[in-house]
């Protein structure tokens, strides 16, 4: 519906933009909440695009390439340098001006940020352009924590979340290491929790390093990582369900992973922010509110020196990125959530 | 690099968006070459590049001493034909490169670290308290003291009288920067779960342009001061504190005194230009340029200087 409005509006048609079976409902409210886009002044320049993509698997590229098509019938005068290499040489090329755009497949890492920092002297502005995925394999779906089924505990919060998987307690006061710290009775009371994880220093990991640990590297040292493996017949056991399988076989474990893997074996907890939030589930109307903490943020980054705005064509095409129209190209094109309306009004605050 | 950028001007061209993705253009001109590197390094590759351009009339070479993550972010933009950096590339750096070049940058080691002079890839020493009695430790003892979820007390390691019932206080350099990523992938297998609840972690200092230089007079400050400390060290011992030497085996390249010793490596294509190909070999061949004098850092062994020619 939203597809058919939005095609309508722009009277463009919809070119090169495959047909979406159904759009969810909290997605289609979310995308018509936005404001629509509004042209600026024609503006001339060459935006320069580094990020998520690979020579392999082209993750962005009929999002982008809508995008481009429908900014470009605004903004003719606007040329495009398109270069979405992987998420690694994103900042990197921005820092060292190959760039003037770069839009990431995950959050920032600590590493990209710093070398930014090195070289500018400041850090990279972020413009958050849409949320992950719930569960869409490359579009950054959510963390979910799994128990085994026979578990009794059904939520957890955030700072329960750091007391378990941290061992530095930036945000919370200490260690929770058995079933019994949790609350549970019985014969869980004093079982060890076992903790299961991605390696503590991969994409994945520093996600929840920097949302759950508050920015700690100290996982807890009983967490058990896993690692590639191979299967017999060469295809690769990815790595959550190998938490999820291990979460399964152990009464005692707890594993970060995403309901693409689950099993019967295990169950999804509910998740707040912290002691007085509401406990969600992970679905698409939680990661769009982000009532569900745990939701994946795609962001943009651009070199904005501080104490100016971000101006011309870049600020121009994140406008339109945040707009209704960029967002229905997002719902449409890619498997990546929509921004919800305050979070978009809030990213647009640098935008000149 | 303007005929590799793509103007949306026409909807006939939209579709080119997503296909093969060029490389970057290299930004120099056919007569520059261009050595990203660090602070420390410069000067040493400035002479490199003196001699280079002495040999080679017309040819301009630069040292752009932007810092190890810049030079390799330099190198992938292909706004440098050689990062000369003191630590081993990450995993993040190789992706970056193989993700647009669909292959890896090689990797030559060219120069040894210091021994012990801060910011310029000083060796790793094991430091211990001056009183405390230990001769010699294991990466097996390293890996029970900093890793071993039981709690380790000094006769784990080895020693006897009244410090073995003392327990273990292990200190890394912040296991995230330079120093402790080296520690963790020279001496841990790359690990990053430690025994957290007993090791104490000390920052690098941070600040624009920064090096180590006051990180391994911190570690060994807190050695002095703590009796049951056994710290990784990038320098060398100081007032109160001693160097206990480590047990090397074939895989770890320690120093007769025990220490660990750092390599700097130079990342290019891995078939570079020819006039980097030359710059490496002079690098590499101190003995024609001077250039090591008077830097802290060190020629190769001679059988590891022998196996880049052929490499290259």
């Amino acid at each position: 519906m939203i597809r058919v409005l939005l095609c309508t509006w722009i009277g463009l048609g919809c070119l090169a933009a495959p047909a979406m079976a159904e759009t969810p409902p909290p997605v289609a409210e979310a995308v018509a909440a936005l404001p629509d886009y509004k042209p600026g002044p024609r503006l001339a320049g060459t935006i320069s695009l580094w990020g998520h993509g690979s020579a392999k698997r082209d993750f962005m590229g009929t999002l982008i390439k809508r995008w481009m098509e429908e900014f470009h019938r605004y903004q003719p005068g606007v040329r495009f340098d398109y270069r979405m290499y992987g998420t690694a040489s994103a900042i990197g090329a921005l820092a060292v001006g190959a760039s003037n755009l770069a839009i990431l497949g995950e959050e920032i890492s600590p590493d990209a940020e710093r070398l930014f920092e090195r070289s500018k002297g400041y850090r990279p502005t972020k413009i958050e352009i849409a949320n992950g995925s719930l569960s869409t394999n490359y579009f950054d779906y959510a963390h979910q924590i799994f128990v085994n089924r026979a578990n009794p505990l059904a939520r957890l919060n955030l700072r329960q979340l750091e007391a378990i998987f941290g061992a530095e307690h930036r945000c919370t006061t200490g260690n929770i290491r058995t079933w019994g710290d949790l609350g549970l009775k019985g014969s869980w009371a004093n079982r060890p929790i076992r903790p299961y994880a991605w390696k503590t220093d991969t994409d994945f990991a520093l996600f929840f390093r920097e949302r759950v640990l508050c920015g700690s590297h100290r996982w807890n040292p009983a967490t058990r990582e896993v690692v590639p493996v191979e299967r017999p017949d060469g295809s690769q056991y990815e790595l959550g369900q190998q938490i999820i399988d291990a979460v399964a076989r152990d009464p005692d474990g707890i594993g970060i992973s995403n309901i693409r893997y689950a099993v019967a074996g295990v169950k999804p907890l509910a998740i707040s922010w912290g002691r007085g939030g509401a406990y969600v589930p992970a679905t698409d109307a939680t990661l769009i509110s982000r009532e569900y903490p745990l939701v994946r943020i795609i962001p943009a980054y651009v070199d904005r020196p501080p104490g100016k705005k971000i101006a011309g064509p870049v600020a121009e095409f994140l406008r339109f990125v945040l707009s209704r129209q960029g967002q229905t190209a997002l719902v449409e094109e890619s498997g990546y959530l929509p921004l919800n309306a305050k979070e978009a009004q809030e990213a647009r605050k640098w935008l000149r | 690099m303007a005929s590799l950028k793509f103007v949306i001007a026409a909807a006939g061209l939209l579709s080119s968006a997503a296909a093969a993705l060029p490389t970057p253009s290299r930004e120099m001109g056919d007569n520059q070459l261009v050595v990203a590197t660090t602070a420390q390094l410069a000067p040493v590759l400035r002479k490199v590049a003196l001699e280079l351009e002495h040999e080679h009339p017309g040819l301009d070479v630069s040292i752009a001493p932007v810092g190890s993550d810049v030079a390799m972010a330099d190198l992938y933009t292909r706004r440098a034909d050689i990062a000369v950096i003191g630590r081993a590339a990450t995993d993040p750096e190789i992706k970056a490169f193989q993700w647009i070049y669909e292959y890896p940058p090689k990797a030559w080691p060219v120069l040894r670290g210091s021994v012990a002079v801060p910011g310029h890839s000083p060796s790793i020493r094991v430091l211990v308290n001056a009183s405390n009695p230990i001769r010699s430790i294991s990466v097996q003892q390293l890996e029970m003291a900093f890793r071993s979820e039981r709690p380790i007390h000094w006769r784990d390691l080895g020693v006897t009288g009244p410090f073995a019932s003392r327990p273990v206080h292990p200190i890394i350099p912040d296991s995230e920067q330079g120093s402790g990523i080296f520690i963790r992938a020279a001496l841990f297998n790359g690990a990053t779960l430690f025994a957290w609840d007993r090791v104490k972690e000390i920052a690098e200092p941070r600040h624009r342009g920064s090096i180590d230089d006051g990180l391994g007079a911190s570690l060994a400050a807190a050695v002095a001061h703590d009796p049951q400390a056994l710290a990784l060290v990038p320098g060398g011992a100081t007032a109160g504190t001693r160097p206990v030497p480590l047990e090397c085996g074939p895989t770890l390249p320690c120093d007769s005194s025990g220490a660990i010793e750092r390599t700097v490596y130079a990342y290019a294509d891995p078939k570079p230009r020819p006039d980097a190909r030359s710059f490496l070999l002079l690098l590499i061949d101190g003995s024609r340029t001077g250039s090591i004098d008077p830097s802290p850092y060190r020629q190769l062994p001679a059988g590891q200087a022998q196996e880049l020619p052929r490499k290259l």
